[in-house]
């Protein structure tokens, strides 16, 4: 099966990337469909299911950090828990313990400050029992908010190209998977999503220019 | 016959049109006209033909010089001067001379010039979009223009992409193209490093080891590989010196008299998961940064057509 099928892969001398999908804060919570490339292989990556039709292992997120919390794993390894918040949407965000320098830098990131993540998802639990999108960073870096409004619009661009070409039938294997696991008939709320976040981009940017101004 | 070969050399450089072969005949004649070896005979033919042609005997004997000048093609002037330089082959043209191997022009960071490899010079062929270091060279006027010749004496090293930054050259076919993405991650082999400094080797050494030359000294330079990443295609970027020293807005020899500052940090708080928008010069297959400019103002232009897009959209959904 192939995967991907509409995004850039390429090995050439042993070197293997799969390009990051920008995804908005909706699409990354809606995902529910998380496989095995190779299901026989310990170490193969694990592919999203993006319900606008797109597979990938690796996506691109700006968000804001609005809480941050520190824990213990039984080994005494540190685990931090962030939660991008925004109006009224929450990505959470968890450091993995194969990645400690990633899971450094996650512990010092300053709240209400913004970062932006390579990442790969995964499924988790809530402590209410309820099925929670997980971003494990494999990168993580503060950034200023110019970034996130750059984020949200191209993300929003991208959202929309998937929309579009999903809506206009199902063409690659991923849009098939998409399709089989979330149905096309919901389509319009991703679309939603996007003036959500179109809209945010343009209030915050709207405030930055603001602020600027006045100084 | 060698002698012959460097004789013919020596007279082409001062603008005498006389082959290998012809210089080679008189040298035979000669010993066999005086029952002498050709090694006797070869001076003999040399003061001859010097005579022949009322060659500058300073300028004649000059052509055999070794240590010669390093120069920018800029500033070439002087007719008849040996010289050295390091420059990429920008274009090679059709040649109808077939005496002439090839013709075409070479440019470095200040200008281009014509040059030409004789075949009698006995040389490999240069190939388009390389880069050369070019030992004795001979400057020549020609219709009042200067021009390169390169002979037999002219020593020519072909160097690797590693050993200088593509984008330096001049009015080279390597155009820019712009890429814009985010840096989703920096490689191994990036900040300070170390290069070879066996003569113009520069590959980037590993702990103190060249994979040409073993064991070496290093040069301390600046490099950053990264990859930049749009979400539907990705480059392997590296960029040289200069544009990292730019980024992180110091120069190589701070970094080096301040060992606190922390270069991999910095390199890493300055591009990781920010969009930068480069212009890339593809060379040997690397993509060189000649320009990158980070985190562009999103000026929300084209974000309302966007959204009545999506509002479109919505409806038809
Ligand atoms: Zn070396």
């Amino acid at each position: 099966m192939t995967t991907n099928s509409s995004t850039q892969t390429a090995n050439d001398g042993g070197f293997n990337y799969h390009t990051a999908i920008p995804v908005l804060d909706y699409e990354i919570n809606k995902v529910s469909e998380i496989f095995k490339e190779n299901p026989e292989s310990k170490y193969s990556p694990k592919i999203a299911v993006l319900p606008t039709g797109i597979c990938t292992s690796r996506i691109h997120y700006v968000g804001y950090v609005g809480q941050k919390r520190l824990s213990e794993t039984e080994d005494g390894d540190t685990k931090v828990h962030i939660r991008c918040t925004e109006a009224n949407s929450t990505v959470n965000i968890f450091s993995n313990s194969r990645f400690s320098s990633v899971t450094e830098r996650l512990a010092d990131v300053k709240q209400c400050s913004y970062i932006s993540v390579v990442a790969k998802l995964f499924l988790t639990e809530s402590q209410e029992g309820d099925t929670l999108v997980g971003v494990t960073p494999e990168v993580v870096n503060e950034v200023e908010q110019p970034v996130r409004e750059r984020f949200l619009f191209t993300a929003s661009e991208e959202s929309l190209d998937r929309i579009t070409s999903l809506s206009e039938g199902i063409e690659t294997e991923d849009q098939k998977l998409a399709a089989d696991h979330y149905g096309t008939d919901q389509l319009d709320q991703y679309a939603n999503a996007v003036q959500t976040a179109i809209n945010a981009g343009i209030k915050l940017r709207k405030r930055r220019v603001k602020a600027a101004n006045a100084e | 016959m060698k002698q012959a070969e460097l004789i013919a050399t020596k007279l082409q450089l001062v603008d005498v049109d006389i082959t290998v072969d012809e210089v080679a005949e008189l040298i035979t004649d000669r010993a066999e006209e005086f029952s002498i070896d050709t090694e006797m005979a070869t001076p003999l033919i040399e003061k001859e033909l010097i005579a022949k042609y009322d060659l500058d005997l300073n300028v004649y004997e000059n052509t055999t010089a070794t240590e010669v000048p390093y120069a920018y093609i800029e500033d070439l002037d002087s007719p008849d001067e040996f010289v050295q330089v390091v420059a990429i082959v920008d274009d090679l043209w059709e040649e109808y001379d077939d005496r002439i191997q090839q013709v075409g022009t070479l440019a470095d960071s200040t200008d281009r010039i014509k040059f030409t490899v004789w075949n009698v010079a006995d040389q490999p062929l240069l190939e388009k979009g390389t880069v050369y270091h070019i030992w004795n060279a001979v400057v020549k006027e020609h219709n009042g223009k200067l021009e390169l010749k390169i002979t037999a004496k002219s020593d020519i090293e072909q160097l690797t992409g590693e050993n200088y930054d593509v984008s330096e050259y001049v009015g080279t076919d390597h155009e820019s193209t712009p890429f814009s993405g985010v840096v989703t991650r920096i490689e191994p082999g990036s900040g300070l490093v170390e290069r070879c400094s066996v003569d113009d080797c520069t590959r980037v050494l590993k702990n103190g080891h060249c994979s040409e030359h073993g064991n070496v000294e290093g040069e301390d330079d600046l490099r950053i590989k990264a990859i930049v990443d749009n979400g539907s295609e990705y480059r392997r970027v590296t960029m040289t010196t200069e544009v990292v020293e730019t980024l992180l807005g110091y120069r190589l020899q701070d970094a080096l008299s301040h060992p606190d500052i922390d270069v991999d940090e910095e390199i890493h708080q300055c591009l990781v998961g920010q969009y930068a928008d480069c212009m890339l010069v593809e060379y040997e297959h690397n993509n060189y940064v000649s320009s990158i400019e980070l985190n562009a103002d999103p000026d929300g232009h084209g974000i309302i057509e966007l959204y009545d897009y999506a509002d479109e959209l919505r409806y038809i959904l």
